[in-house]
């Protein structure tokens, strides 16, 4: 045998004994392997079906449980939330937002890249949602970040607001100006 | 040969990586919001945090706060039940939409979803006519999207010139005609048609890009060319194409080992121990780097060097010797769960956890050996579905730490219902809303009266009030003096003030009577308010009961299947943590059989060269 390999002998012949030996080698080892794939891809599949059923399950419970905490915790007569959008997001690099609300400070967020990006492609985040009695509040929300030329940028906005019996929205915007060249805080009830 | 085998086990694992697709980030501001909770749900979406954005849109569902905007809201559902692989459920949302009466743009975007998703699942030709049905809604960007899917459908069908035809409707640049021509060259080449397949994968290993995701398939498109090239008998070109691989990216090594191959096939012995003596100073638990401890030596034979080549088998006997031993240990780590726990995010509450590995894999003394596994859509898909099941357990632990909390508060507002009941019942503020309504009518009466009558004077202010008065009583005066002298001067400048107030009054009449009804008017808002937050407050503590009623069954309902859910996911989970190493264990065992092959061979290659020194010695 070892006569047959010699490098010194036929070296087309050996190449295609070592390719043979090689091939036999990796077909050995195949057949094994396919099967315990194919048992694992078999088994996998009847698991992927059962994943797909917990995931909507727990989706729906999710949904239901939220559903009985916003009920529990935040009542239609006095419920009050803040959301926060962008709108370009060019002239303003936005790293956090404080919010207060009479005085009193109620959120505080201090921004992820990802999260700034998904503002600027149009996401909007609820930023706050808590409960206020009917009547006039004050909401007063601090933004703080980067502005034109990458300078430390701060502004606060305050918006008077009358609470009524019904759950109130009210959407932060941040927006660009781009005759000024300056970012503006808007502020929009939605009815 | 040798070589083909060793080319063709490479080129299938270079070859395995198709279908690729692109990670192409939705256009900026393709969205516009007129939903809060549209636009909530996009947020959530952008972060790929489909669970959330998935339950944000089914809450609105439920509280019906898509009004705006149903249909992008549906769209976007289906789409993320694609995204986080529920296909029921998104081929149920799709199908309705696209039977709606709906946009022409919703309809085509939903037409497209509809036939990514029948892909996915292969159905091809349906996926196809799916794709047929699109009209000229969707936005430039995804054109290119479109047609890179329709020639995959074409790949998957076998239907090779129709994926050809498709490829030249590309227009302008985009990645998504890179991966069209990659794909196709490479199911080309899989299929024998060497020429053709070599034609479309030219096209991409010759790319100029600055984006890394394209440089990436440049690599991997000339890796294939290169094999394929080889495989052809071209091994200049070959040497060409592997040279375009980059040398620090991850499929450096098995270039270099192709270059080997090329200049070995061109007879070119020493030229090709260059890469191959380079990959030898390579991470040892590459294959291409194990392959080249045998490339080495099989070499040094061609050039007549017996003495050296037998250093060099000896080396790698001894290298491949670790190598098992080594991989020992790592079947022992993933059996004790090593594995499982690098994968395991370090913040399970971390949704996107599953797209930062994508990027940067887990830190472990396993998956050094597992990096190929790991690049595979099968390995992918059972980590997309353990981090789910992870997320899943975190959730339900979640609701299930918090929902005791929520029963506890329900007690304590029913106990404190209980004891502010009486108070509230004698509250006098709530009964003298009534008496509040009887001023207010007796008020609107006597506005009707006044309306009537015309009764000027009724409108006097408290000044005006104070002198009417004062000439009363000079009236009075004047009519006791009448009895003694004469008062008819008195009595005419007392016409003449009274007629300048009264007229000074009348003048001002129509104003003063409108503000008197406007303030009315703000009586009744305000009386109306009143008595809504009266009933409302009423009604709240007369359902209170019923209410406490409700929550608390709503909280036990919702525990049970919380408990019920737990044990299904708990179940889940070790089934798929079982699956995982059972996958990792036959890709080590893979390579313990490669691995034990080459030492075979390396042994063999030792024993035939002391054989042959020695007879050339007794010579």
């Amino acid at each position: 045998m070892l006569e047959k390999l010699s490098v010194r002998g036929d070296n087309v012949k050996s190449l295609k004994y070592m390719t043979t030996l090689l091939l036999g080698v990796c077909l050995l080892m195949a057949a094994p392997q396919l099967h315990a794939a194919e048992k694992t891809a078999t088994s996998q599949r009847a698991l992927n079906n059962q994943i797909q059923d917990l995931k909507q399950q727990v989706l729906e419970l999710n949904r239901d449980l939220f559903l009985l905490e916003e009920d529990l915790l935040f009542p239609a007569n006095t419920q009050f939330s803040v959301f926060l959008s962008m709108d370009a997001g060019q002239l303003f690099e936005l790293d956090s937002v404080q919010l207060k609300i009479d005085d009193k400070v109620v959120a505080n967020h201090l921004y992820t890249e990802r999260e700034i990006k998904a503002l600027q492609r149009g996401g909007v985040q609820r930023i706050y949602i808590g409960n206020l009695a009917s009547g006039k509040h004050e909401l007063v929300a601090f933004f703080t970040g980067q502005g034109p030329s990458k300078r430390d940028y701060r502004r606060g906005t305050t918006v008077n607001i009358e609470k009524t019996t019904d759950p109130q929205y009210v959407e932060l915007k941040i927006t660009d100006n781009a005759t000024k060249e300056q970012p503006e805080f808007n502020v929009k009830v939605w009815e | 040969m040798r070589l083909s085998l060793i080319r063709h086990l490479l080129l299938t694992t270079t070859l395995t990586l198709s279908v690729c697709l692109p990670v192409v980030a939705e256009n900026d501001r393709e969205h516009v919001v007129s939903d809060l909770s549209y636009g909530v749900a996009l947020y959530n979406f952008f972060q790929e945090k489909y669970f959330s954005a998935i339950t944000d849109l089914m809450v609105a569902r439920e509280r019906q706060t898509n009004q705006n905007q149903p249909f992008d809201s549906e769209l976007l559902l289906g789409g993320l039940y694609l995204s986080y692989d529920l296909h029921t459920q998104a081929g149920k949302v799709l199908e309705q939409l696209v039977q709606a009466d709906i946009p022409a743009e919703t309809r085509d975007k939903a037409w497209f979803n509809l036939a990514k998703l029948r892909y996915r699942r292969g159905f091809y030709p349906e996926a196809e006519k799916a794709l047929m049905q699109i009209q000229d809604g969707l936005p430039d960007y995804r054109q290119a999207e479109r047609l890179n899917l329709l020639a995959n459908i074409y790949l998957h069908q076998q239907q090779y010139d129709q994926a050809a035809a498709v490829l030249k409707k590309f227009s302008g640049d985009s990645s998504w005609e890179a991966y069209a021509h990659f794909n196709l060259g490479v199911a080309l080449i899989r299929l024998g048609k060497l020429k053709e397949g070599i034609e479309q994968l030219a096209l991409v290993g010759k790319l100029n890009s600055d984006s890394n995701e394209l440089i990436a398939l440049r690599d991997k498109a000339n890796l294939a060319l290169g094999y394929a090239y080889l495989q052809y008998q071209r091994p200049e070109a070959a040497s060409e194409a592997f040279n375009r691989v980059r040398l620090n990216g991850p499929l450096s090594n098995q270039a270099l080992l192709g270059v080997g191959w090329a200049w070995n096939m061109q007879a070119q012995y020493n030229m090709a121990l260059l890469p191959w003596i380079e990959l030898k100073s390579r991470s040892t638990f590459d294959p291409a780097v194990q392959e080249s401890y045998l490339a080495i030596p099989y070499n040094f034979e061609k050039i007549a060097k017996p003495n050296l080549a037998l250093i060099y088998y000896t080396g790698a006997t001894k290298s491949y010797e670790v190598q098992l031993r080594k991989l020992d240990d790592i079947e022992k780590a993933i059996n004790g769960g090593e594995l499982l726990h690098a994968l395991k995010p370090a913040n399970l509450g971390d949704e996107t956890a599953l797209s930062l590995y994508q990027t940067k894999l887990p830190s472990s003394i396993t998956v050094p050996y597992l990096y190929t596994l790991m690049a595979t859509h099968e390995f992918q898909n059972v980590l997309e579905n353990y981090q789910d099941l992870l997320y899943l357990q975190y959730v339900l632990n979640r609701w299930r730490r918090d929902l005791p909390a929520y029963s506890l508060m329900l007690q304590e507002r029913r106990r404190a219902y209980q004891q502010k009941l009486p108070e509230v019942s004698r509250d006098t503020r709530l009964r003298k809303l009534k008496q509040l309504e009887a001023q207010r009518n007796k008020l609107a009466n006597q506005v009707a009266r006044l309306e009537e009558k015309q009764d000027v004077l009724a409108l006097a202010n408290e000044d005006e009030l104070e002198q009417i008065s004062l000439l009363v009583k000079v009236k009075q005066q004047i009519q006791q003096l009448s009895k003694k002298q004469d008062v008819s001067e008195l009595r005419e400048r007392y016409n003449i003030l009274y007629g300048l107030i009264y007229w000074q009054i009348a003048d001002d009449y129509v104003p003063r009577e409108w503000q008197l009804k406007k303030n009315l008017k703000q009586l009744d808002t305000a009386l109306a308010e009143a008595q809504a937050a009266n009933i409302s407050l009423k009604n709240a503590w007369s359902k209170a009961p019923e209410a406490f009623e409700g929550y608390g069954n709503r909280i036990k309902t919702q525990s049970s299947r919380i408990i019920k859910l737990q044990a299904g996911v708990e179940a889940a989970l070790q089934q798929q943590e079982k699956q995982i190493q059972a996958i990792a264990r036959r890709a080590i065992h893979q390579q313990r059989r490669r691995i034990e092959s080459y030492l075979v061979r390396a042994r063999f290659a030792q024993a035939r060269l002391y054989d042959s020194m020695a007879r050339a010695g007794q010579q």
